[in-house]
């Protein structure tokens, strides 16, 4: 990698200025001429018919100038897939959670539109509701849907091999219950959307989003309007982390009144609205059953998760497939049967939420340390046994085509001191070990792909425009990046015009982590097309061939005799006299089966690679309080290869506290019934700084032989191997298993006290 | 979420504040740092149709102290001031760590030591949205009949969750009351009333102006004991403060413990404190002493947590605070 200027080293991402200093602006930042306020009026019901709405009052409010209820769009139904389309955007029939969209107001001002709300009269029939998925699914529970019976939204079967034989086979075999309570994103921008509407009937959306193209094709779908007119365009999103992929009510609820007053409109949600009406992660119940030889190498699992899907079904299909995924991700599993159900409560709608399964893969790295325990083997020697090598083929399927996960043990165990800690600190700390998978795209037809287009200015300067989606990863900083690096420039001269539905190409979006496999390969390819133009139009000016050329610094230069070289501009401008422009073009589809389907056909290539990682915790632990501090993070992760070593590290950073410190010990919901009671920033404990510990970033590079440069991700470590690495070393520390997520101080305190009983 | 809206006035001395205060009664409120009368008006829990700003009135910001009169401390002190003063820190250190302790840094400059002490009760059904409350009947602390936490509860069970008062009232604070024409001098520990839905003993026009503290209390040792999840913010779901001074070299001649966070207002645990006075301070004796405080706290399912877990954390915390204000005395 010696010849890159750029890719491979530490560099400020473009956005980071713009962000430190306050200068970025986020949707609710943005203003239009003759711009309403919108409100949305919500259930403070969790299950109840409506029996009528009167809006006459709040029409005739001085200053209303559109309000919208369910009779304006009855029948029209939103889900993720044909066969998930059970959730009207604005109801008309009934509400099923606390906080459903009922109706919505604009207004010439935020006071007008909150008095107006007051004015809508709806009559509720007050319905019996339902609020845990296991009472749910009894025979007599409500029933939430007309079309689900016992409340099942989805079942997830999966089989591979003999799961009997392997339990008889089995030297040891042990069965635990996990249970985990929902989160939620908290992302610092809450939910906004302003949407502009002209006289033609165009309609230009602004709202934080994971894929631009992909709300823009379901606005376009449920308003009945050629994709043509939809537009979605680039802002700058506050965070994501899954929380930004679906469709949500407040888009399509301001898109219609946008359309009824021939007005721009803006809805910005308040911090509750953000906590219960956009989307929640799930909560789960998971029961494992593994059974292994003597050496600890596994021979069967029987695996059972129930997952709280709340009202809709959301993401639910992907959802309930995705914690065994992430199991079959990181271990070799010969024989496996999965039964994952998604279940309709009267709870706020669940969707993803940095990948799904908290309690799953914390239960099953947590699993595996018990196991180790009984059988006398290390944690670390455990999952170098099991864990899946370059070439392995996953239980549903998928090809492994780059591994670094053994490494990626070895590394995190050396840095953190493992052998010189592990069993042997003093009572009250401790250190403990998780590993995971994680799949990098998934099979999303014609939008799986990605294709990025370059085009240069006289002056030498380029354009890149890419579909990339950057939520706040660094998405966008890395195609300029490889773009600037491929063609010899500085990253202030290549401009990007991203995330724009209408302007820039397809591409997946910020989802399954596959921006930079995906989107970046496409920006690369474009940007060499555009260097080998460039070099073919030099080669002539320079008297050289192509193979005998660079490109750096902005110009043309020959290899052996760099004093010989032309300025790139030249070339460019040449190119434009020759009536033979400059513009580079580029795409990549990763290499998935596409008839694999979450539930229908859970088999194939799921994904074009995956990613690894390991994370050592170490913790300390108040044994009179029960309170737990986590102290040092060592993480290894195999990104494929680091484009920006720095961006890398904060992204393990940013999952060590979003998804990992915050949520397996702190975030949690309290509920009275369907109503939530900590939907605010102070009393949902994100962690705060000085809650994190000191974080040891470790990079393995693999070389992906399909990712661009080599790279796959770098989004999910922490956030999906915390859960066990400090539920492992709680173990460590004290000698207490805590099944029961998050582990607040109060179930630490029961579990010593329960032992020091018995 | 939006603020109500309400007239800003602004005097320029307390006199005038005052008078404002006895011209508009229960239709004004006052403001200082605003750190919690503005999150309460944004959920529309209070209304007031004045605010009457007392930011701008030199006089009741100090901190003053000599070694007969004692400490006193103006109402619209910082905490940030409370903190950082070198008297405090060197003769009442349980006063500036409960300071310390107060939710971060960015609201402890805002925040002042009046409003700190006059933070009004707390509950996860009461500090809530206009929405939010709208979906469930109206309880105590909202003028109606019910409590949600606890079915079939009589009266509001609101929990005080200051944490500068338990240190304060351990070191047997005062506080000045003023208004129109009139002052008062009270036991800053009879500020609290005690019921969740009206918990301080303070007429809409009258305002805390001053803390006093005797000068022998500068010779006590305290520490105070803060449980909360995080690292910084939150409010405590278990304070303990204690305060203890010596008779001779190994006798507590006086001990005062003051819990927060565990009922309506703060309690003196005084069996507590009459269990260690006198006495040689021991392993047993703190157990016993913890185990009294653990008595008197009355936690409830209201502020997050669970109940049970934080009584227990009573014991845990008072045993603590006993031992390091014993050590600092």
């Amino acid at each position: 990698m010696a010849e890159h200027t750029l890719v491979g080293h530490r560099v400020p991402r473009i956005d980071s200025l713009d962000k430190a200093t306050g200068q970025a602006r986020y949707t609710a930042d943005l203003t239009l001429p003759r711009m309403l306020y919108g409100k949305v009026l919500r259930s403070p019901h969790a299950h109840a018919r409506i029996l009528n709405i009167d809006a006459s009052k709040a029409e005739r409010l001085r200053g209303v100038k559109a309000v919208v209820t369910g009779r304006d769009t009855a029948g029209v139904r939103w889900g993720v897939f044909r066969y998930t389309r059970d959730q009207q955007l604005l109801t008309g029939d009934k509400v099923r959670y606390i906080g459903e969209d009922v109706a919505a107001v604009a207004a010439e001002d935020e006071e007008t539109a909150m008095e107006a709300l007051e004015l809508i009269e709806v009559d509720y029939e007050v319905l019996p509701a339902v609020f845990g998925p296991l009472e749910a699914m009894q025979e007599g529970a409500p029933q939430i849907h007309d079309h689900a019976e016992n409340n099942i939204n989805i079942h997830v079967p999966i089989e591979v091999g003999d799961v009997e034989k392997g339990f008889k086979k089995s030297y040891h075999v042990r069965e635990d219950r996990f249970v985990d309570s929902e989160y939620t994103y908290c992302q610092t921008e809450p939910y906004a959307v302003l949407v502009n509407c002209d006289l033609s009937g165009n309609l230009e959306i602004w709202t934080p989003n994971a894929s631009p193209h992909t709300k823009a094709k379901a606005l376009s779908n449920l308003l009945e309007m050629p994709l043509t007119k939809v537009k979605v365009r680039r802002i700058c999103t506050g965070g994501a982390f899954g929380g930004r992929s679906d469709i949500f009510p407040g888009e399509f609820i301001a898109a219609l009144m946008a359309l009824k007053a021939a007005r721009p409109v803006k809805l910005v949600y308040t911090r509750e609205e953000s906590f219960t009406s956009v989307r929640q992660a799930h909560s789960m119940i998971v029961d494992l059953k593994t059974g292994v030889r003597k050496d600890g190498t596994l021979l069967a699992n029987e695996i059972k998760v129930i997952m709280d899907g709340g009202a809709y079904s959301s993401t639910g299909p992907i959802a309930t497939s995705v914690p065994f995924l992430v199991w079959e991700e990181t271990y070799r599993l010969p024989n496996v049967r999965f039964n994952g159900y998604r279940v309709y409560t009267n709870k706020p709608v669940r969707g993803m939420y940095r990948c799904h399964g908290r309690a799953f893969l914390g239960g099953l790295g947590m699993q595996l340390d018990m196991i180790a325990e009984e059988l006398g083997i290390d944690p670390v020697e455990m999952r170098l046994r099991n864990a899946l090598r370059t070439g392995d083929t996953q239980a549903t399927g998928s090809k492994i085509i780059s591994c670094g996960l053994s490494e990626a043990l070895q590394q995190a165990a050396e840095k953190s001191g493992w052998k010189e800690k592990r069993g042997k600190l003093p009572f009250g700390k401790g250190i403990g070990m998780g590993a995971n998978g994680m799949m990098v795209g998934f099979p999303m037809g014609i939008r799986g792909g990605s294709s990025a287009m370059i085009k240069f200015n006289e002056d030498g300067g380029a354009t890149l425009i890419s579909g990339v989606v950057d939520t706040g990863s660094g998405n966008d900083s890395m195609v300029v990046q490889i773009a600037a690096d491929v063609l010899g420039l500085k990253m202030e001269d290549v401009n990007l015009v991203s995330a724009d539905s209408e302007i820039t190409p397809l591409d997946q979006g910020a989802y399954s982590q596959a921006a930079a496999f995906v989107s970046a390969n496409a920006a690369m390819a474009a940007a060499i097309d555009a260097r080998e133009q460039i070099l073919n139009i030099a080669s002539d000016m320079l008297d050289a061939t192509v193979e005998e050329l660079g490109l750096r610094d902005g110009y043309v230069y020959m290899k052996e005799r760099p004093e010989r070289n032309i300025w790139m501009g030249k070339a460019i401008r040449k190119a434009l006299m020759d009536d033979t422009p400059i513009m580079g073009r580029g795409s990549y589809m990763p290499k998935i089966d596409q008839t694999r389907e979450w539930v229908s056909n859970p088999k194939g290539q799921q994904a074009g690679t995956f990613s690894f990682g390991a994370v050592v915790a170490e913790v300390e632990v108040d044994a009179e309080t029960g309170q737990v501090r986590v102290s040092n993070v060592t993480g290894a992760h195999d990104c494929g290869f680091a484009i920006n070593p720095m961006a890398v590290e904060g992204q393990l950073e940013g999952s060590v506290a979003s998804g990992g410190v915050g949520a397996t010990l702190l975030e949690e919901h309290y509920w009275d019934g369907g109503q939530m009671l900590n939907a605010s920033m102070l009393e949902y404990k994100v962690p705060l700084s000085v809650d994190m510990p000191q974080i040891t970033p470790i990079i393995v590079e693999s070389m992906d032989p399909e990712g661009p440069f080599g790279a796959k991700e770098a989004g999910l470590w922490g956030s999906m191997n915390m859960f066990q690495a400090i539920g492992n070393a709680i173990y460590d520390a004290v000698g207490v298993w805590i099944k029961d997520f998050p582990i607040t101080p109060d179930k630490v305190l029961a579990a010593l006290e329960e032992r020091n009983r018995d | 979420m939006r603020l109500p809206k309400f007239e800003h006035l602004q005097p320029e001395s307390l006199e005038e504040a005052l008078e404002l205060l006895a011209e508009h009664g229960e239709q004004a409120k006052v403001i200082a740092g605003g750190t919690e009368l503005l999150v309460s008006m944004k959920h529309g829990l209070l209304a007031p149709s004045y605010l009457v700003n007392l930011k701008e009135i030199p006089e009741l910001n100090f901190i003053a102290y000599d070694g007969e009169g004692g400490l006193r401390i103006g109402a619209l002190t910082k905490l940030a001031t409370l903190i950082g003063s070198p008297v405090i820190q060197e003769s009442f250190a349980v006063l500036s760590r409960a300071a310390s302790l107060v939710a971060a840094p960015p609201l402890q400059q805002m925040g002042t030591l009046a409003g700190n002490l006059c933070l009004d009760t707390r509950c996860l059904y009461y500090n809530q949205s206009r929405f939010w409350r709208q979906a469930r009947p109206r309880c105590y602390k909202t003028g109606g009949d019910t409590c949600h936490v606890v079915k079939g509860g009589n009266r509001c069970l609101a929990a005080y969750q200051g944490d500068v008062a338990p240190a304060l009232i351990a070191l047997g604070a005062s506080v000045k009351i003023a208004k129109k024409g009139a002052d008062r001098i009270v036991p800053l520990a009879d500020l609290y009333t005690g019921k969740g839905e009206r918990p301080l003993a303070l007429q809409a026009d009258e305002v805390l102006v001053e803390v006093q503290v005797a000068a022998e209390a500068a010779r006590w040792g305290g520490d105070y004991q803060k449980l909360r999840y995080r690292g910084a913010m939150d409010f405590p779901l278990v304070g303990v403060a204690a305060v203890v001074s010596r008779d001779g070299l190994d006798t507590i001649a006086r001990a005062s413990l003051v819990l927060t966070a565990v009922s309506t207002a703060p309690i003196l645990a005084e069996e507590a404190g009459r269990l260690l006075q006198g006495q040689e301070l021991t392993d047993e004796l703190v157990a016993q002493a913890a185990g009294a405080a653990y008595e008197v706290a009355r936690p409830v399912n209201n502020i997050g947590s669970n109940p049970s877990y934080r009584r227990k954390m009573v014991r845990v915390l008072t045993k603590r605070a006993i031992r390091n204000a014993w050590v600092r005395e």
